[in-house]
């Protein structure tokens, strides 16, 4: 294993059916502290990247290390506990309707069987963060799509894990908006947290820059730091 | 799991039933009648293995002698009677004395016997046993002597009731089974569809890293919620009626079988194990059918 690396990929193929190949010998490493950009267009593989690091699906061969957590050896019983280290963030925000905007991100801390005063303390200091402190009653439905990503961000953070997965955050709400989710997550790595975001928006990796990891036909076409 | 977190997951079980009240009203119905079945079977059985011990227990039987018998010859039958090694007492009763009697048994309506002839009844010896076990035997060895008619024992009236109550307990017992099905597949489809309105919900608990157990207690709770409260309806529907039931059929008998329905058990008496027969079926019925739908549907 690679020292200090977060998310490690060696060799991987994974295979949906015997005529789908959705990666192909798929090797990179994403270090602690850093900010990844997965690039490609739609049916390139990078979702399918995802959904291995979140352990959703298996990996047909190859090794995949994410956290110190070696995903081919995992037990069925261990995943909860591994994907409380991951925070994520979808493009369809994935906010439950008929929770308000404080009983969604609890939610979250709920799973880690936290004390409900560390719920009462935490839950309004990372709205705070995301300011959707004024927000906290609201529900999903009475919030913009762009703060209906904060609050999706906010549920992420919540447990402090060491990575966020972000698949397309921006890809439901204004590009203005597109820019606030990506300086937020900016500011999260600041802090030491790993990033990894999945996009197909061109123009938003370029003026941020970074490190830029290019997935074409399932494989790594590039990686490069912008 | 902490305290909270458990009380919070209850909390997300009522709501959803709540959410899903017509289905739930439904499941909360089918149990309730299932429940009740089960509960009119079982006081009917109890109720009548009480009688037949009450029956049992009177270890009297009727001998009736011929018509006219001059009373020397009844006295000489009672003798005869009285060498059975099973006859513990007898008594004689006259014709004339079975007409009194009889008149005591109409009380106010003996005047329909007036003009009648006083020996129009025959004579009979009442018949005490000493072992009950040989009540039938007896019965037909003394329908056999000479001079005697005929010999009532309640043993007729025994194996009907005990005939009566095994008809219950098979037929309850197959009405039962089929209500106790129709009760599991209703609350099967009642958690299904809450699992299907809350599949967003379950699918972002994966992601979160939800255990299994905190995905399915909320399912667990909704239906031992319809299971119990179908408990409590059920009993409450059960006492009301049995009461009711129980005071027309005392009230409106006299007689023998007045005191035979004095023997029928008081709610009181079953109250406790109906309730708990109740509660765990309830239950049982209603987990069961959580488990089966958290199963079939919210794989995680």
């Amino acid at each position: 294993m690679i020292q200090n690396s977060m998310i490690q990929f060696q060799n991987v193929f994974l295979k949906y059916d015997k005529d789908t190949m959705a990666l192909r010998d798929v090797s990179l490493t994403i270090r602690r502290g850093e900010f990844a950009f997965i690039v490609g267009s739609s049916g390139s593989g990078k979702s399918s990247i995802i959904k291995l690091i979140l352990r959703e699906r298996a990996a047909s061969s190859g090794s995949i290390i994410v956290n110190d957590v070696d995903l081919n050896k995992i037990k069925q019983r261990q995943i909860p506990k591994f994907r409380r280290s991951l925070g994520v963030v979808f493009q369809d925000f994935r906010l439950i309707p008929d929770m308000n905007v404080y009983e969604n991100v609890a939610f979250s801390m709920r799973m880690t069987d936290a004390a409900p005063q560390d719920i009462q303390k935490r839950v309004p200091y990372v709205l705070g963060l995301m300011g959707l402190s004024h927000k906290a009653k609201k529900f999903p439905h009475e919030i913009s799509g762009g703060e209906q990503q904060r609050v999706a961000l906010a549920r992420a953070l919540i447990n402090a894990p060491p990575i966020i997965i972000a698949d397309e955050p921006t890809g439901n709400i204004d590009p203005e908006l597109s820019y606030e989710i990506v300086e937020l997550l900016r500011g999260i790595n600041s802090f030491g947290t790993t990033v990894v975001m999945v996009t197909h928006e061109q123009e938003l990796v370029e003026d941020f820059g970074g490190r830029v990891i290019r997935i074409e036909d399932g494989r790594v076409s590039s990686d490069t730091i912008l | 799991m902490r305290i909270s977190n458990l009380s919070y997951l209850i909390g997300q079980g009522l709501k959803n039933m709540w959410r899903n009240r017509m289905m739930s009203i439904t499941a909360i119905g089918v149990l309730t009648i299932c429940l009740i079945m089960v509960g009119a079977a079982g006081l009917l059985s109890l109720n009548i293995n009480s009688l037949v011990d009450f029956v049992q227990s009177e270890n009297e039987m009727v001998v009736f002698l011929n018509d006219g018998m001059p009373e020397d010859e009844a006295l000489r039958i009672g003798e005869v009677i009285q060498t059975n090694p099973n006859v513990d007492q007898i008594k004689y009763v006259s014709s004339e004395e079975a007409m009194q009697e009889q008149r005591e048994a109409l009380g106010e309506n003996a005047d329909l016997l007036d003009g009648l002839e006083t020996d129009l009844l025959p004579a009979k010896y009442v018949v005490n046993v000493k072992d009950i076990a040989e009540f039938e035997k007896t019965a037909s060895e003394l329908e056999k002597l000479d001079g005697v008619m005929s010999v009532s024992a309640a043993t007729d009236i025994a194996s009907t009731l005990t005939d009566l109550g095994r008809m219950v307990s098979s037929l309850g017992f197959i009405l039962i089974v089929a209500l106790a099905i129709i009760a599991v597949v209703i609350v099967i489809n009642t958690i299904k569809v809450t699992i299907f309105n809350r599949s967003k919900e379950i699918n972002i608990m994966r992601y979160v890293g939800a255990t299994t157990t905190f995905i399915h207690i909320p399912f667990i709770v909704e239906g031992m919620t319809l299971g119990m409260i179908s408990a409590l309806l059920s009993f409450g529907c059960t006492a009301v009626c049995y009461n009711g039931v129980l005071q027309h059929v005392v009230s409106e008998h006299s007689g023998w079988l007045q005191s035979a329905f004095q023997n029928i058990l008081e709610f009181s008496d079953v109250a406790l194990p109906l309730g708990i027969v109740f509660a765990v079926s309830g239950i049982t019925i209603g987990v069961f059918g959580s488990l089966i739908s958290i199963r079939k549907y919210a794989r995680v």
